[in-house]
C-alpha cells in the first residue's frame, strides 16, 4: 500500500508541476536558512578535544582582591594567573603534563634572505602543551625539557609561517630573528582551526586565530615583552607598578593560563591538595585574601559552565526557526489548496473502499515526499548559503597591523551533522505541514463528490 | 430468465439489501429536515430493482446511506446479513470495498489514470496481489468490452465508454451488489441502451443492481421499481 501511495504522491506532484516546485522552493529555503543560522551555534558548542575531558583541565584560584568578586568569567574565578603563581604552580610533579600559555606578538624574519619582516602572534607554552592540545608537526618536534627551565634560543613555527619564511621547506637548524634575537627553528606545526579556543575558552567563545610560533615559557624571564593577552590586575594596596615589565613577574596581575593534564582521578585529587597548600602559604604572605576557592575545568565542563553564553548566541538561530515557520505556513497553505482541489478524488476513492485512515496516509505521504525533495534542494542551498557566507568573511579586509585575523569561516563549515540536520527538519517540517490539510482531505464527506443525483 | 425463473430466484434468494424504518434527519439551529422516515426496503440476491422519485423525495440520502457513505439517524441497515449501525470507519470502508459497486452518473473515473488503473482502484484497497489484480480488471474489460481501451484515460474515451470502464470498475471486485446512480442520465440515447443492456448482463450473471433512475423507461426494464416520496415508499411494481 505504501508504494501504491508513493505512486499517487508523485502523480500528484508531477500534475501541478508549478504548484509544487513553488512548495518545495518555500519548504527547501525555510530548511536552508534555519540550517545556516544553526550552523555557527552548532560549531561553537563542538568540543574537538572532547576525548580528554577526563584528563586535560584549566586551573582557576580565586586569586582576586578582596572586596570585588572577579566578574568576566561564569564561576567568578579568574581565567588566568600572575607569573609568580603560575611558576609555583607548574613546579609541581603531580600532573601528567603540565603548560602555561600567554601571548606575545612581534616582527619575525629570515636573516638569510632579503624579506620584509612580517607581524606574528605566537603562544608563550612549556613543551608539554603540544601533547596536551594534540599538535602535531610536519617537521621536527617540540624542544626539550630543559628549555623550559632554562631559557634557550629555540622556536615553533605553524605551517603558514614556515611558508612564509621557508616557502614551507623543512626549516629545522634554521634561524629566524623575532623582534632582534636569533631563534633556532626545532619544529613546525601543522595549521590547526578549531571552532572552539580549546585552550583559550575561558577567555574567548569564538574561534582564534591559529598561533603562528611557540617559545618555551621560560623566555619570560629572559625577555622583556609587552602585554599581548589580556592582563589584568586585582585591587592590591601593594600595587608593584603593574604596568613595568619586572613588576609584572612579581605583582598579582594576571595574564598566563594554566593548564594541566593527569592520567587519572588520584593524580588530580593530589594536585588539587597541592593547590590547596599553595593558596594557604600564600595568605600567609598577604596573597590570596578572598577565601579559598579554585578550579580544575575540562574543556566540557568551562562550555557547559558557559552555557548561558551560548545562548546568547541563540539569536540568529531564532530567527532561522521564525523564518523556516514562516515558510511552513505557507506550504500548509498552498499543501491545503492543492489537497482542497483534489477532494473529488479523495471523494471518489473514499467510495472505492479506501478508508480514512487510508486518505490521510496518502496526502502525508504526499507532503513528505514534497519534504523529501525540498531536504536535497534545502541541502545544495544550505551549501551554497555557506560557501558564500565563507566567501564573504574571506573577502573581508585584512587589519593594517598584519596580524592573523579571528577566522570565523570554520563556524561555516557544512558537514554530515548539519545535513542530517537539514534533511530532518526539512521532513519534520513537511509532516506537521501535512497533517492539517491531510486531516481535512480524510475527512472528506465523499457523498459531496459523487453527484449522486 | 424467464419470469417464473425470477420468482422462483425471488422466493429462494436470500436477502441482500435490507433497510428497516431507516430515518435520516438533517438538523441545523433553526430546522429539522427528514430526508427518509421510516423507509424500509428489502431486496434479494439477484434483484434488479429501480428507485424512482421526484427531486428533493429522498433519492441521494438513500443512496449515500445505502452506498455507507453517510450514517443514518434511526433504523437498521443489512448489508448482506452485516449490521452496518455500529462499525466503523474502517469497516464501513471495508464493506463498501468487498460488497459494494458504484456507478456513477458522472462516471466518476480519475482522469490522470488510464481505464486499466482507475478499474484497479477498489482492488488496490483489498491489498491484493498484482497478478490477481491484473485477472480481474482483464475479465472486468473483457466483460464491458472494452479490452483494447485498457491503456486510454477518460479524456480519450466517449461517455458510453466511460461509463462502461465505470460499469467495469463496479464488477471487477465481484460485489455483493452494485449501486447505479442515473447510469444513462449524461449519455445518448443509443449509449444509453448500450449501458442498460450491460447492466442487464451483469444482473443476468447473478449480481444484485440497485438503480436510481429518473427514467420510467429504463425503470420498467428492472424487476421491481420502487417509488420515494418525501423520504418514503409510496409505490412498489413487480414487472414479471
Amino acid at each position: 500500500m505504501f508504494w501504491y501511495q508513493y505512486q499517487l504522491a508523485l502523480r500528484s506532484i508531477r500534475k501541478t508541476p508549478i504548484l509544487s516546485c513553488v512548495m518545495i522552493f518555500i519548504l527547501a529555503t525555510g530548511v536552508a536558512v534555519t540550517t545556516i543560522c544553526y550552523t555557527h551555534y552548532h560549531h561553537l558548542k563542538k568540543n574537538p578535544l572532547a576525548h580528554k575531558d577526563e584528563h586535560l583541565f584549566l586551573l582557576q584560584t580565586d586569586s582576586w582582591d578582596e572586596k570585588t568578586q572577579y566578574e568576566r568569567t561564569p564561576n567568578h574565578l579568574p581565567p588566568l594567573h600572575s607569573y609568580r603563581d603560575s611558576v609555583a604552580l607548574l613546579a609541581s610533579d603531580i600532573p601528567l603534563r603540565k603548560t602555561a600559555i600567554t601571548k606575545w606578538g612581534g616582527s619575525m624574519h629570515n636573516p638569510e634572505i632579503q624579506q620584509k619582516a612580517i607581524f606574528v602572534r605566537g603562544n608563550i607554552v612549556t613543551r608539554d602543551f603540544f601533547a596536551m592540545f594534540e599538535r602535531e608537526f610536519i617537521y621536527g618536534g617540540a624542544w626539550n625539557a630543559i628549555a623550559d627551565q632554562q631559557f634557550q634560543n629555540v622556536i615553533i613555527l605553524n605551517e603558514d609561517v614556515n611558508q612564509k619564511l621557508f616557502s614551507g621547506d623543512n626549516s629545522i637548524g634554521k634561524s629566524v630573528m623575532y623582534e632582534n634575537i636569533q631563534y633556532q627553528v626545532v619544529g613546525v606545526t601543522k595549521k590547526v582551526q578549531h571552532s572552539n579556543p580549546t585552550y583559550d575558552i575561558a577567555q574567548f567563545r569564538w574561534p582564534q586565530p591559529d598561533a603562528q610560533f611557540y617559545i618555551p615559557f621560560s623566555v619570560i624571564k629572559a625577555a622583556e615583552f609587552g602585554a599581548w593577552t589580556r592582563y589584568e590586575c586585582p585591587q592590591d594596596l601593594r600595587d608593584y607598578g603593574s604596568h613595568w615589565y619586572q613588576p609584572r613577574l612579581i605583582n598579582s596581575c594576571i595574564w598566563i593560563g594554566l593548564w594541566y593534564e593527569f592520567a587519572g582521578e588520584e593524580q588530580k585529587h593530589q594536585f588539587e591538595n597541592f593547590v590547596r597548600n599553595y593558596i594557604q602559604d600564600q595568605k600567609k604572605a598577604g596573597n590570596y585574601p578572598r577565601p579559598i576557592r579554585f578550579a580544575l575545568s575540562s574543556i566540557g565542563d568551562y562550555m557547559q559552565l558557559n552555557q548561558q553564553g551560548y545562548d546568547e548566541d541563540k539569536t540568529t538561530i531564532y530567527i532561522g526557526f521564525f523564518t523556516l515557520l514562516v515558510c511552513t505556513l505557507n506550504f500548509v497553505a498552498l499543501l491545503l489548496a492543492k489537497f482542497m482541489r483534489a477532494l473529488p478524488e479523495s471523494g471518489v476513492r473514499r467510495a472505492l473502499g479506501a478508508n480514512r485512515r487510508v486518505i490521510f496516509a496518502q496526502h502525508l505521504i504526499e507532503s513528505t515526499t514534497l519534504g523529501s525533495i525540498a531536504a536535497v534542494l534545502g541541502m545544495l542551498m544550505t551549501f551554497a548559503g555557506l560557501l558564500y557566507l565563507q566567501l564573504v568573511w574571506k573577502s573581508a579586509p585584512a587589519p593594517s597591523s598584519g596580524l592573523p585575523v579571528q577566522d570565523n569561516t570554520v563556524l561555516m563549515e557544512p558537514d554530515f551533522y548539519l545535513m542530517t540536520v537539514c534533511v530532518l527538519t526539512a521532513i519534520a517540517a513537511s509532516i506537521c505541514a501535512g497533517l492539517y490539510p491531510a486531516w481535512r482531505a480524510c475527512k472528506v464527506p465523499a457523498a459531496n463528490y459523487l453527484k449522486i443525483q | 430468465m424467464n419470469q417464473a425463473q425470477i420468482k422462483q430466484q425471488a422466493e429462494t434468494a436470500k436477502t441482500m439489501f435490507a433497510m428497516e424504518n431507516i430515518s435520516k434527519v438533517y438538523r441545523t439551529e433553526l430546522i429539522e429536515t427528514h430526508a427518509l422516515r421510516d423507509f424500509t426496503l428489502q431486496v434479494n440476491e439477484g434483484e434488479f430493482v429501480a428507485i424512482t422519485g421526484p427531486s428533493g423525495s429522498g433519492k441521494t440520502t438513500f443512496l449515500n446511506i445505502a452506498g455507507l457513505l453517510e450514517t443514518y439517524s434511526s433504523g437498521h441497515y443489512f448489508l448482506d446479513g452485516v449490521n452496518t449501525r455500529d462499525l466503523n470507519d474502517k469497516q464501513l470502508s471495508h464493506l463498501r470495498n468487498t460488497k459494494i459497486g458504484f456507478v456513477f452518473q458522472g462516471f466518476n473515473l480519475i482522469p490522470d489514470l488510464n481505464a486499466y488503473d482507475n478499474i484497479e482502484v477498489p482492488l488496490r484497497y483489498r491489498n491484493m496481489n498484482r497478478s490477481e489484480r491484473k485477472d480481474r480488471v482483464q475479465q472486468a474489460l473483457a466483460r464491458v468490452g472494452l479490452e483494447s481501451r485498457a491503456k486510454h484515460f477518460p479524456a480519450q474515451l466517449s461517455g458510453g465508454q466511460q461509463q462502461r470502464i465505470a460499469v467495469a470498475r463496479a464488477i471487477a471486485g465481484s460485489p455483493a451488489f452494485i449501486l447505479a446512480d442515473e447510469p444513462t442520465g449524461n449519455l445518448d440515447s443509443l449509449m444509453a441502451r448500450q449501458v442498460m443492456e450491460l447492466l442487464e448482463n451483469i444482473n443476468d450473471q447473478g449480481t444484485t443492481i440497485i438503480m436510481v433512475t429518473h427514467d420510467q423507461d429504463l425503470a420498467r426494464r428492472t424487476q421491481r421499481h420502487v417509488q420515494i416520496i418525501d423520504g418514503q415508499v409510496t409505490e412498489m411494481f413487480k414487472h414479471f
